[in-house]
């Protein structure tokens, strides 16, 4: 019972709290193109494939415990464990579109930086494994928001020099300010 | 029609793609999160700057002498675990200089080996086979990225913090401490983007409007031509 609320709290920690996107940029060009059906696509995969990694990552956290690995030496364990992910993932996704999309959504910031920051605070399967879910849903929801604006912004009147991505980064930046104050961070004065 | 200044400028630009036309940051939005969040100071720019050229060039060079040869699924994870295993040299340079910045960059720098320039670039088919181009292309590319990146992380420094390259800046007095957090990143990189892109056509359309002064010039003469000189050389037109 207690790893199943581990799980649940380090998911909704990782969805809303700590999300990769708003908080942290990471995975951000994926927001400024595709429909909603690829983003859906990149979302699930990327989930997937976060989830998976976390199980494999954790393993390898705990079998070099004891070695001083450099930041990027632990990095480089973890996009091993990535491509075993990605290899174990090419005979399901058997589609074309998902083929295609594979690659993109497991090697990019937002997995391998979800699984860098479950690292550290994470001492169970559970926490680790909720933080690789977590990061995945909440990185698929922020891409969703993201969308949502950018229909609403190709509706505006805006001066011609911040049409398409600069406006898109401004609304990013104040979505991304918001949730940092819903978080109840308090701006430096 | 008429647009000699304006074609020779747009030939001027065009030899430098990455740099000045097709900006990985500012035109693609490639590599956004390491200007975004991790240009907070000019030294933690040059230390990202760093890895993304030690993690791109190398990797850019490979893909282009092997992408053709390997299979599709595989070219990705090779090209992420080369960049990452050339991270590795980077970061022990980097820490023996900038152990405090390195360590406050976290997961910036480890992640410089999955970068969407670095993919972007080595999945350019066009670069396959011609190292030379890849290495001149790249080479713009991270010159483009790097020029932003200081922008950014001169402003952010500046303004946020109200240093540069660590030292106090005297007449800064006031500071925008929300600059150095990674949404004041972004607003910084949107106005940049958009005042970038004003300036473009700004410059554009003054060529074009050069040009068009220069066309009605040339109709003109050639419609009035200078009348000649009288045949015993007193001018007519006098």
């Amino acid at each position: 019972m207690e790893a199943i609320f581990q799980f649940l709290f380090y998911a909704l920690t990782a969805a809303l709290l700590e999300n990769i996107f708003f908080t942290r940029a990471l995975g951000i060009r994926h927001a400024m193109f595709g429909s909603p059906r690829e983003i859906l696509s990149h979302g699930v995969i990327l989930t997937g494939i976060t989830f998976a990694s976390s199980f494999l990552c954790y393993g390898v956290r705990h079998l070099l415990a004891e070695q001083s690995l450099t930041p990027v030496l632990a990095a480089l364990c973890y996009l091993a464990c990535v491509t075993i992910v990605y290899l174990a993932f090419l005979p399901v996704c058997r589609r074309p579109d998902l083929r295609r999309m594979l690659p993109v959504s497991a090697f990019n910031c937002a997995v391998l930086g979800a699984l860098i920051l479950s690292s550290p605070g994470q001492d169970s399967l559970a926490a680790a494994a909720g933080f690789g879910l977590g990061s995945g849903v909440g990185y698929t929801l922020a891409l969703f928001l993201i969308k949502t604006g950018r229909q609403r912004l190709e509706l505006i009147t805006l001066p011609r020099a911040f049409k398409g991505m600069p406006i898109l980064l401004l609304y990013t930046g104040i979505v991304s300010l918001a949730i940092y104050g819903l978080i109840g961070h308090q701006l430096p004065t | 029609m008429f647009l000699l200044k304006t074609r020779k400028h747009h030939n001027r630009v065009r030899r430098l793609p990455g740099l000045i036309t097709e900006n990985p940051v500012l035109a693609l939005g490639l590599a956004l999160p390491f200007v975004i969040a991790a240009s907070y100071s000019l030294r933690a720019a040059l230390c990202v700057f760093t890895g993304m050229v030690v993690a791109t060039l190398p990797t850019v060079l490979l893909a282009s002498l092997t992408g053709s040869r390997l299979p599709a699924f595989i070219r990705t994870p090779v090209y992420a675990l080369c960049a990452m295993a050339l991270l590795l040299p980077a970061e022990a340079l980097l820490t023996a200089h900038f152990p405090v910045i390195l360590d406050s960059l976290g997961v910036y720098f480890p992640v410089l080996a999955v970068n969407t320039l670095l993919m972007h670039l080595c999945e350019k088919e066009e670069l396959w086979g011609h190292p030379l181009a890849a290495l001149r292309r790249t080479g713009l590319a991270l010159a483009g990225f790097g020029a932003v990146m200081g922008i950014v992380a001169c402003v952010r420094e500046l303004f946020g913090a109200g240093t540069l390259w660590g030292m106090p800046v005297s007449w800064i007095s006031w500071r925008i401490d929300a600059l150095l957090f990674p949404f004041g990143g972004l607003i910084v990189i949107a106005f940049l983007a958009a005042g970038c892109r004003a300036i473009g056509r700004l410059l554009r359309g003054a060529l074009y409007q050069s040009d068009q002064r220069l066309q009605r010039d040339m109709l003109r003469d050639a419609a009035h031509p200078p009348r000649p000189d009288g045949v015993d050389g007193t001018p007519i037109s006098k």
